[in-house]
């Protein structure tokens, strides 16, 4: 089995187990999409982490693997699924930089192909303006 | 340095013509996934986020352009958009312009409702790029209710229907939430209808 998650601009297949309604996915596949790493401190995105009960965990996380809908539980994380297609929301714990006024760092690729992240302008001033054609 | 995007899940064939006219000098792209709007909290275009050398936020603005528009019962913008942007690039944090208490606003974490219409919007934009026509009007529309302020997702939303249903879906979208803000609201710019 496989499903495909889509998660900010990505789109990613992994390999996927089903039980009853819960989806298990290598925990290296949703570290891979979100940044966020299972420790023994918890669910940590960087140096923040945060705790799961031994109970708690083992439904979340055990053997390498994860249950998405569990930690997208956990994160308070929006979570739709549509048969095999299943699209992850923004994570609470990841955008509180941004409410603190940092602004967040993007990878998109301009028309010719290249990579563009806003930390290729650091020590500029940048105006980003968003537009569209509809 | 300015990076302009273009919120537009129909990629170069929809957004590419304009960027070409435009024959730009500055950072185009094209974000088909509203990658940028998510991140930043946009519900509409044209919005511009001002960050500074430390990559901070000092200001964000729904509704710049650069010029007041007027239309029936509803107008935005402002004169004098380009002299605020240009005051920044002089004075830095001492501009009056930076650290607007109103633009501030958008610095917030998603409610949870915001944040399940997100991930609405994506698995939209995931059909809508495939041509499933009923299953992107179907997360859209979710995506919508459960955030109504955004018009971004209103107006991805109708690019199926055609111009004109288009542009009929926006004014009684617009006439239905009169007093409401087109725009979320920046300073000395009244756009309630």
């Amino acid at each position: 089995m496989s499903v495909t998650l889509l998660y900010n601009d990505q789109i990613r297949q992994v390999t996927s187990r089903e039980v009853g309604n819960a989806t298990w996915i290598p925990a290296a596949e949703l570290a891979a999409l979100t940044g966020f790493e299972f420790k023994p401190e918890g669910a940590c995105y960087g140096d923040a982490c945060i705790p799961l009960l031994p109970a708690q965990g083992k439904a979340i996380h055990t053997d390498g693997e994860v249950n998405l809908q569990a930690v997208a539980a956990k994160l308070e994380q929006g979570l739709v699924q549509d048969e095999d297609v299943i699209s992850l929301g923004p994570i609470a714990a990841v955008r509180q930089r941004f409410a603190q006024g940092q602004a967040p760092d993007f990878d998109l690729v301009d028309r010719a192909g290249q990579p563009v992240s806003l930390s290729l302008y650091a020590d500029k001033k940048v105006i980003l303006m968003t537009w569209a054609s509809w | 340095m300015v990076i302009g995007v273009a919120e537009d899940t129909g990629g170069e064939a929809a957004a590419g013509q304009f960027i070409d006219a435009a024959n730009s000098t500055y950072v185009q792209l094209i974000d088909e996934s509203h990658t940028i709007s998510s991140l930043y909290n946009l519900v509409n275009v044209p919005s511009t986020v001002w960050i500074d050398e430390q990559q901070q936020i000092v200001r964000i603005d729904e509704g710049s352009y650069a010029e007041k528009h007027e239309m029936p019962g509803i107008s935005f913008g402002r004169d004098d958009y380009v002299t605020l942007v240009r005051d920044w690039m002089e004075k830095g944090a001492d501009s009056p312009y930076v650290k607007d208490p109103l633009a501030q606003q958008h610095l917030r974490v998603p409610t949870q409702d915001e944040g399940l219409a997100e991930a609405n919007f994506k698995l939209g934009v995931y059909f809508q790029q495939r041509g499933q026509r009923a299953k992107a009007t179907q997360y859209m529309d979710e995506a919508g209710r459960l955030n109504p302020a955004s018009w971004n997702y209103h107006r991805q939303n109708w690019i199926f229907e055609g111009e004109d249903q288009a542009r009929s879906n926006w004014q009684q979208r617009v006439a239905a939430r009169a007093g409401y803000h087109y725009y979320q609201p920046i300073a000395g710019v009244d756009d309630s209808a």
